[in-house]
């Protein structure tokens, strides 16, 4: 039978499953609309 | 600044924390280190495979092509000097923590690794464990999250906040705006107990040195609390004052006399036997940083993995809750310089100080420890805040060298609440850069009740649960913002 401390350990490291999860999501995500690209014009010289 | 909840709660947050530990203070602590250990345990392997991912993800930044970007427009120039910009790292980096620590740490690692190795080894051990947790792995949290602020600040014309990056990414939607905002309100509240934690580390520092100068033995808490006092007193005023330059000024004296310090007890020490130590040190680092950033001790014994969660993921949990601080700090007179030479100049130069910090003041402790008697052992033991006087003691003009090093440890805590102060009341104010003094007023008392509940603790085990409490959240926050920048470059033609 899990313990509790065994509980608390598998729902602490789920919750880092998950960010790792969504983090590499975010970062192939496609639609990102931040205005980055819009900005990025007026910075270079060229 | 009523309109303002972020303020308005950080404030409430972090005002009840320091009431709490005004009331219980063993309460306080005593939660702190139940939380953090259950948090070290379960999540140890994610801590530092975090850290060592953000060095090795530095390291392809610098070499890679994006190394090439500039924080700020293209034709932007470096506000400072070379030589400037990296005097001004030292004092970064060369907070009070270095004085405190430099021959108490090694000889703590020392006496926990001669239960399983030879004398010689466990002194060169002990000296790698603690390069390990000042150098490149610590400046590359730093510098990452200096690099984002600036980046997103400097190049793209955002707010300078730790919620920028999102915003700029993903764009104004739901969940970027309250991830964002919870990020600002974890970024405050990791810094204001970071410092104070840093307030009651110098108290300790300063208490032992005033103990040793006139002869105190064990003064108890009344003469911490009167330092505390004067120490108030003395960052209250440039709080109410625009005084950036005198405060560059006093931040540049305190790094005067440490480094004087350290050349005066390299010289007057046992010169040949640090000078050996530092080489073999700086070999022996480099040899091992990399695989050692993955290392998390699962097999070994309960005394091995209690021993590397009170200072391995401390350590590595202390610098994610400075990172907010003195990352604002290093991208602010970073602007102009290229990705490259930012990463280059912030994560080598202060790597290879702290490896000769240690190295003189480690050394000088082991000379005693492996040459002459091992009485300096039993200090570590009993009055770990009195080593570094102890140390100077066995050196000649000790009372001079005493006072330097009180007069250091004050002045780089009191540079260091006005800069906290400054960058609190900044990230409060939706990034303004001239706060009003009210607001910087009222971080400067809360960050001296912070202070103040670590102080009572009289600890640095419960000071070291209650900034690793703080700090923890704030390793997501870095990864979430690096991704951001990540993402951002990809459109950056080089």
């Amino acid at each position: 039978m899990m313990s509790l401390e065994n509980v608390i350990d598998t729902l602490l490291n789920i919750w880092v499953f998950v960010f790792i999860g969504v983090l590499i999501r975010l970062y192939f995500k496609k639609d990102s609309d931040g205005n980055i690209a819009g900005e990025q014009e007026s910075n270079r010289d060229t | 600044m009523l309109k303002n909840s972020l303020l308005l709660i950080a404030l409430a947050l972090t005002g009840l924390v320091a009431l709490w530990g005004i009331i219980d203070t063993a309460g306080l602590a005593g939660f702190s280190a139940t939380l953090t250990g259950v948090l070290f345990t379960s999540r140890s392997w994610f801590i530092m495979l975090s850290v060592s991912l953000l060095l090795i993800l530095s390291i392809w930044l610098a070499f890679s092509p994006y190394g090439k970007i500039k924080l700020g427009k293209d034709d932007d120039e470096p506000e400072f000097s070379t030589v400037s910009w990296l005097t001004m790292l030292f004092a970064a980096g060369m907070g009070v923590g270095l004085l405190f620590w430099g021959t108490a740490e090694p000889l703590s690692h020392y006496k926990v690794i001669l239960n399983y190795e030879d004398d010689f080894r466990a002194a060169e051990h002990a000296l790698f464990i603690t390069n390990f947790h000042w150098g490149l792995h610590a400046w590359a949290i730093y510098a990452i999250t200096g690099l984002v602020m600036a980046y997103f600040s400097f190049r793209r014309g955002f707010p300078n906040l730790v919620s920028t990056p999102m915003i700029a990414v993903f764009g104004q939607r739901l969940w970027t705006r309250s991830v964002g905002w919870l990020s600002d309100l974890l970024a405050i509240y990791a810094i204001a107990i970071g410092i104070g934690g840093s307030i009651a580390m110098g108290v300790f520092q300063i208490q032992s040195g005033v103990e040793s100068l006139f002869g105190l033995s064990d003064s108890g808490l009344w003469l911490a609390v009167l330092i505390f006092a004067v120490l108030c007193m003395a960052y209250i005023l440039p709080l109410m004052v625009d005084l950036s330059k005198g405060m560059a000024t006093l931040s540049n004296t305190a790094m005067a006399i440490a480094g004087g310090l350290m050349i005066f007890v390299l010289l007057v020490g046992p010169t040949f036997f640090m000078m050996s130590g530092i080489i073999g040190s700086i070999g022996d680092y480099f040899s091992r940083v990399i695989p050692h950033g993955f290392k998390t001790y699962a097999f070994f014994d309960e005394k091995v993995t209690t021993w590397f969660q009170s200072w391995t993921l401390t350590f590595m949990v202390w610098w994610f809750a400075w990172a907010p601080f003195v990352g604002v700090f290093i991208a602010r007179i970073s602007k102009g310089r290229t990705i490259r030479e930012y990463l280059l100049g912030v994560m080598v130069v202060p790597t290879f100080f702290s490896i000769f910090w240690f190295g003189v003041f480690g050394s000088v402790g082991f000379f005693e420890v492996l040459r002459l008697d091992a009485a300096i052992l039993d200090v570590v033991e009993t009055n770990i805040n009195d080593i570094t006087f102890f140390v100077l003691r066995y050196l000649p003009l000790s009372n001079l060298t005493s006072v330097a090093t009180v007069l250091a440890a004050f002045l780089f805590v009191v540079t260091s609440v006005v800069s906290a102060s400054f960058v609190l009341s900044m990230f409060a104010t939706g990034g303004d850069l001239n706060p009003p003094t009210k607001t910087k007023i009222i971080w400067g008392v809360i960050l001296g009740a912070l202070g103040l509940v670590m102080i009572l603790s009289n600890s640095i085990d419960a000071v070291k649960s209650i900034i690793g409490l703080a700090a923890l959240p704030f390793i997501f926050i870095v990864l979430l913002i690096v991704m951001c920048l990540l993402k951002a470059l990809k459109s950056e033609v080089v």
